[in-house]
């Protein structure tokens, strides 16, 4: 009986790391994964320059072009953890930056007693250069 | 005697469980690990405005050189023709992941059952000018 009621303990135990280690790792592979969609968000945004601008040698970018880029961008991955994720960009025409900051909301941790309300986010930042030609 | 016989079932299931966790741990790391070649070898693609023959050969020897996975159980393939700035480069990535669950004959898992591949597919914006 002894025997049976240690082993009952260590599985449970042992379960419980499993279940915690699998739900750290896959909240690692989502942060780095939602790392890359921003950085790809911020990325295809950064490319809609205003031509007749860019003619002029200032940088303003198209933002109605880039937010539907970085929509598309973001739509690439399909992955379920994205489709609870919030998304802002912001187009900073003087420093010609595009920032695309990504709200990801709280920690999915299977165990009770490891949840939190601490939330979790991401933010890339792309500084488009002009090309030297 | 009883202790015995029970105390060996105890340790064979609990040292299964041990094996797994440190089984999951090394898929996991392996994942991880494909994930950041993976998005070097898509900044690379996006420079040169394609998925160069270089490119794959690179990736998947980085793969093998970092996760131990034969060169043979990797596959790569994307957009081969040059895509010029703001166009899009398809690329998919397809690695065999064997020994998913640990002591699968004790299990009854078979051979089959205890692999699978882990598949990156998606596209990058070209910077390529």
């Amino acid at each position: 009986m002894k025997n049976l009621i240690v082993t009952i303990a260590i599985v449970v135990l042992a379960s419980n790391i499993i279940v915690y280690q699998k739900d750290t790792c896959n909240l690692v592979m989502n942060m780095n994964q939602a790392k890359n969609v921003a950085d790809e968000m911020a990325r295809s945004a950064a490319l809609c320059i205003d031509e007749k601008s860019l003619a002029d040698g200032n940088i303003k970018f198209n933002k109605t072009t880039g937010k539907s880029r970085a929509k598309e961008a973001f739509g690439r991955y399909k992955s379920s953890f994205f489709s609870n994720v919030k998304y802002d960009i912001a187009f900073d025409d003087d420093s010609g930056t595009v920032k695309v900051t990504m709200n990801l909301g709280k920690a999915n941790y299977s165990l009770a007693y490891l949840r939190n309300n601490k939330k979790l986010k991401t933010t890339s930042i792309y500084e488009y250069a002009l090309p030297n030609l | 005697m009883k202790n015995l016989i029970t105390a060996i079932a105890s340790l064979v299931l609990i040292m299964t469980m041990l094996m797994q966790m440190t089984l999951n741990e090394r898929n996991y790391t392996r994942m991880i690990a494909i994930d950041q070649l993976v998005n070097n070898f898509k900044e690379v693609a996006r420079e040169e405005g394609l998925v160069s023959s270089a490119n794959k050969s690179n990736l998947i020897s980085e793969i093998s050189g970092a996760t131990g996975i034969g060169e043979k159980d990797i596959t790569v393939s994307g957009t081969s023709s040059r895509v010029n700035r703001g166009g899009k480069i398809s690329y998919k990535v397809s690695v065999k992941m064997d020994k998913i669950y640990t002591a699968p004959a004790f299990f009854g898992i078979s051979k089959e059952k205890n692999e699978g591949r882990y598949v990156v597919e998606n596209s990058t914006t070209s910077e390529y000018i």
